[in-house]
């Protein structure tokens, strides 16, 4: 469980933070005449993206679930935020995406809510599963 | 509790359980459905559900209002903040919704409506789903 905590703590930092530099990054590189590379990248992230926040769900789930009867109250808030924030994220993220890829195009400021609620929420629940291996 | 509350209860859980899982799920679907040239179809559904979503948006907050007015006085802060949470995020889904639908359906419309829709969906499904669920956990 350790290991795995581990495991899935460093992966959710990683991920957050390559989404959050890659999204300072993009307009810097796409500026630069590389508009359809960029778009690449992105093409690619998104899948990871897409794994990321379905198991920010569930984990910040099963931490909802754990909480024990007599936890207090910033424990009640913390878990509950992040649950519901993941929620909210992955029906964000998964709108964007099939409006982007499959659909009739993206609302714009959508993926910009979206880039930053999953560098937060994915640094913010790496760290907590690091910290608490 | 009674009977009939009992049963009260049970069905208007089960239909925010219902509303809010139909609203995410083809807020999901959508852009899949209308991006293979059924725009006007997709449009179509939308235009039903949001009548069902007027109605929804309106009892939850009439729910969460009575939820939080039944508060004993000893009440612990968890249950007074998550009362009050639920309040007044349905309050500001009905303005949110209402603002939305009025200006896309019969208003002059405004830049926001399409981000707008967005933060009303997403917002009414885990609304409605969480009070919905809490009302079955209770009958």
């Amino acid at each position: 469980m350790t290991v795995a905590r581990k495991a899935l703590g460093a992966a959710f930092v990683a991920v957050g933070l390559v989404g959050g530099a890659y999204s300072l990054v993009y307009e810097l590189y796409a500026g630069q005449g590389n508009p359809d590379h960029a778009d690449d990248i992105w093409t690619v992230f998104n899948w990871v993206m897409a794994v990321t926040v379905i198991l920010l769900a569930l984990v910040a789930y099963a931490a909802r679930r754990a909480l024990p009867a007599d936890a207090d109250l910033r424990e009640w808030l913390t878990a509950n935020v992040r649950f519901y924030a993941s929620l909210a994220l992955l029906l964000m993220f998964f709108n964007a995406w099939f409006a982007d890829r499959w659909g009739t195009g993206v609302v714009p400021f959508e993926w910009i809510v979206v880039d930053v609620g999953f560098t937060i929420l994915a640094v913010s629940t790496g760290l907590r599963l690091l910290r608490e291996a | 509790m009674n009977d009939a509350m009992t049963i009260a209860h049970k069905a208007l859980g089960a239909g925010f359980l219902t509303v809010g899982l139909a609203v995410g799920g083809y807020f999901l679907v959508f852009e899949l459905y209308a991006g293979q040239g059924n725009l006007e179809d997709a449009f179509d559904i939308w235009t039903v559900l949001n009548w069902i979503m007027a109605v929804t948006v309106i009892l939850l907050a009439l729910v969460t209002y009575a939820v939080r007015r039944a508060l004993p006085v000893d009440a612990d802060l968890w249950e007074r903040l998550t009362a009050s949470a639920r309040f007044y995020g349905s309050l500001v889904v009905l303005f949110m919704f209402f603002n939305a639908w009025f200006a896309g359906r019969w208003g002059a419309g405004h830049d926001f409506i399409p981000f707008e829709w967005i933060v009303v969906d997403v917002s009414l499904t885990i609304l409605a789903v969480n009070v919905g669920l809490r009302l079955l956990r209770k009958a």
